[in-house]
C-alpha cells in the first residue's frame, strides 16, 4: 500500500510581499494591497496570474477568492479555501491546504495570501466594536480581558512558573527578531535596533510583556504561490519543497483559551508531532525557524513543544547566540518576524522561510536545506509546515 | 461594595440561544453553577449542549463548591477599551474549580494593596453585583482566603 502523503509533491514557486507600513499608514486599500502581494508572488515565479486556480487563506482574511478571481481574470476557479479560526493559528494551515489540493490535483496554482489594514479595519491591541459581545467573550470582556496579549499572557505566566523562567529569557527572543531585522531594510524596525535598556523601559502592557515582547500592528500583504513539484522545477526559482505540514488540536485543547488539558504549553504539540513524522525529519535536522511570534513568550513554548528542548531547558537554550543566524543552533525569525520585520497574521513568516531554502535570506542560516515554520501558538487551530531543498527529497 | 473595574465594559450577553443563560443566572443567586452530564456525570466547561464524553443531550447545572486556586493570571497595565482609560492597572485571574476535572473561570482578582496573586494560592468567589441601563447581571470575581504578604 502507498502510503498517504503529500511530501515533496507541492513546493513553493513564488513569493510576494507589499511594503511594510506601520498601522494606518498604507495609501492603499486592503484589497489592493492583496492584488500587489499576490501579483508580486507570481512575477518571483515567473508565473502568470491567469494561471493561479485556487486560493488558500485562514481565520479573518477578508478577501475572499471569487473577488480575487474575477479582478485577477484567471482562467478557471478550481480551489476556494479557508483554515478556519485560529488568527495567525491557521497561516501555515493555509499553506498545508493549498498543498493538500496541488498533491491530490484539485487545482494546479494556489495562491496562499493575507491581506491585514489594522489601520482601516481596527488594531488588535484595542477592543473594537465592542458593543455587543458574543461568545466565549462573555466569560472574558466584562472582566476587562480584551486582547490575545492579555490572555495570552495568562498562559504563559502559568509557563513561566512551572519552567522556572525569567524575563531574561523572553528578552532574547525579541532580541533575536530585532537582530536579524537590522539587516533588512524592508523591516518596520530596520535601523531602530533594540537594546536591554530600552527593552526594560518600554511600558507593560500585559505582565509579563512589555511592549517589545508584543507583535506589531500593521497594514500589509503577503502571498505564496504553490504549485505542484513536477511544475515547480519549470519555473524561475528554486523550488521550496514542501515536506510535511500539519494543523489541529489535541483532545479537548479547543475548549476556548483557556482549557487546555495541556495549559502550560503552546497548543503545537500535536502539530509538531504530525509535521515530523510526514517530513520525515526531527528537529536536529532544522536549520532554522520562524517561529509567530505574537508574543515572545509563546516562542519560548513552542520551540519546546516542538522538541528543540525539554521545558524545563528552555532557559538555558535561549541563549541569545543560539538564535542568531549564521551560526546561532538555532537560528529564529530571521528577516526580523512579527515583532520586527511586519506582521500579517504570520504569513511572512513563510516567506522568510522560503528564502532560507533558496539560499537568499539576508541573514542566511548556516544550514538551509530544512526550514521550519511555527504558525501562531496558543490559539487553536494551530499549524507548522516544513520546507526543503531538492537535496531533502 | 465597589466594582473592581470602572462601569462600562460590556454586559454578559444570552446570544447562544440561552446556553449560558444558567450560568448567570446562578451568579444572580450568588451560585457557581456548572452543567453536569446526568447520564455519565462528566462536569463540563465551556458550557456545551451535549456531554463530549458520552454524547447525551442531558446536561444539567449544578451550583459547585465555591472555593478554587489560582491557575495563573496576569495584571494588565495597558488599557484596551475606553472605559479602562486612566482606571491603572487590574489583575485577571484564571481559577481552577477542584475536583471539577480541569474547570477554569475568568474573574478579577480582589488583591489587598501589597500584596501579589500567588500561583496555587485558594480564592473564594466574590459576587459583584451590577444594574446598567435597567438589565441587573453579575460578575464572579475572586477575593484571596489568606491574604500573603509576598512582594
Amino acid at each position: 500500500m502507498t502510503a498517504r502523503t503529500m511530501r515533496g509533491q507541492a513546493a513553493v514557486a513564488g513569493i510576494g510581499h507589499t511594503t511594510y507600513y506601520k498601522h494606518g499608514q498604507s495609501p492603499d486599500n486592503e484589497f489592493v494591497m492583496a492584488m500587489k502581494a499576490i501579483l508580486a508572488a507570481c512575477a518571483d515565479a515567473g508565473l502568470s496570474p491567469r494561471e493561479i486556480d485556487g486560493f488558500a487563506s485562514f481565520g479573518n482574511e477578508r478577501n475572499d477568492p471569487v473577488r480575487l478571481a474575477a479582478a485577477l481574470g484567471i482562467n478557471e476557479l478550481r480551489f476556494s479555501n479557508m483554515q478556519w479560526r485560529g488568527g495567525g493559528g491557521g497561516c501555515a494551515g493555509a499553506i498545508a491546504n493549498a498543498a493538500a489540493a496541488v498533491s491530490s490535483g484539485l487545482a494546479d496554482c494556489v495562491i496562499v495570501h493575507r491581506a491585514l489594514c489594522q489601520g482601516a479595519f481596527g488594531r488588535y491591541g484595542q477592543a473594537g466594536g465592542y458593543g455587543a459581545i458574543a461568545g466565549e467573550a462573555n466569560f472574558e470582556a466584562p472582566y476587562g480581558l480584551f486582547t490575545f496579549a492579555q490572555k495570552g499572557a495568562i498562559r504563559f505566566n502559568r509557563f513561566m512558573h512551572d519552567y522556572n523562567i525569567g524575563t531574561e529569557t523572553l528578552f532574547n527572543v525579541a532580541m533575536a527578531s530585532y537582530h536579524h531585522a537590522q539587516s533588512n531594510p524592508d523591516a518596520v524596525m530596520y535601523g531602530k535596533p533594540l537594546t536591554r535598556d530600552r527593552y526594560e523601559a518600554a511600558r507593560m502592557i500585559a505582565e509579563p510583556f512589555r511592549l517589545f515582547d508584543c507583535c506589531m500592528e500593521n497594514d500589509v500583504a503577503v502571498a505564496v504561490l504553490v504549485v505542484s513539484a513536477h511544475k515547480a522545477r519549470h519555473l524561475r526559482r528554486a523550488p521550496a519543497y514542501i515536506l510535511g505540514a500539519a494543523s489541529g488540536a489535541g483532545h479537548m485543547a479547543t475548549t476556548g483559551l483557556f482549557g487546555d488539558p495541556d495549559y502550560a504549553s503552546s497548543a503545537t504539540a500535536p502539530v509538531a508531532r504530525r509535521v515530523y513524522d510526514m517530513a520525515q525529519v526531527g528537529p536536529a535536522d532544522v536549520g532554522s525557524v520562524q517561529a509567530y511570534e505574537n508574543f515572545t513568550g509563546a516562542v519560548v513554548m513552542s520551540l519546546a513543544d516542538h522538541g528543540f528542548y525539554a521545558r524545563e531547558d528552555a532557559e538555558d537554550f535561549l541563549q541569545l547566540g543560539n538564535l542568531i543566524a549564521p551560526e546561532g543552533k538555532l537560528p529564529i525569525n530571521t528577516a526580523g518576524g512579527n515583532l520586527a520585520e511586519c506582521y500579517s497574521h504570520g504569513l511572512g513568516l513563510a516567506l522568510e522561510a522560503v528564502r532560507q531554502i533558496r539560499g537568499t535570506a539576508r541573514c542566511q542560516a548556516r544550514r538551509s536545506e530544512v526550514a521550519l515554520m511555527i504558525g501562531g501558538p496558543m490559539v487553536t487551530p494551530t499549524s507548522s509546515v516544513i520546507f526543503g531543498a531538492e537535496a531533502t527529497l | 461594595m465597589t466594582p473592581l473595574l470602572p462601569s462600562g465594559l460590556p454586559i454578559p450577553q444570552d446570544d447562544r440561544d440561552g446556553l449560558y443563560t444558567p450560568f448567570w443566572e446562578g451568579l444572580r443567586h450568588h451560585e457557581i453553577r456548572v452543567p453536569r452530564c446526568e447520564h455519565c456525570g462528566t462536569w463540563q466547561w465551556l458550557p456545551e449542549w451535549f456531554c463530549a464524553q458520552c454524547h447525551q443531550q442531558d446536561m444539567r447545572w449544578q451550583a459547585v463548591a465555591a472555593d478554587g486556586q489560582l491557575h495563573s493570571f496576569t495584571r494588565v497595565w495597558h488599557p484596551t477599551h475606553p472605559s479602562l482609560h486612566g482606571a491603572g492597572p487590574y489583575y485577571v485571574g484564571l481559577i481552577a474549580l477542584p475536583g471539577l476535572s480541569g474547570i477554569r473561570m475568568i474573574g478579577n482578582l480582589a488583591m489587598p494593596e501589597g500584596n501579589i496573586p500567588q500561583i496555587g494560592q485558594s480564592f473564594a468567589p466574590l459576587f459583584e453585583d451590577h444594574v446598567r441601563d435597567g438589565h441587573a447581571y453579575t460578575l464572579l470575581q475572586w477575593s484571596p482566603v489568606t491574604p500573603n504578604n509576598f512582594q
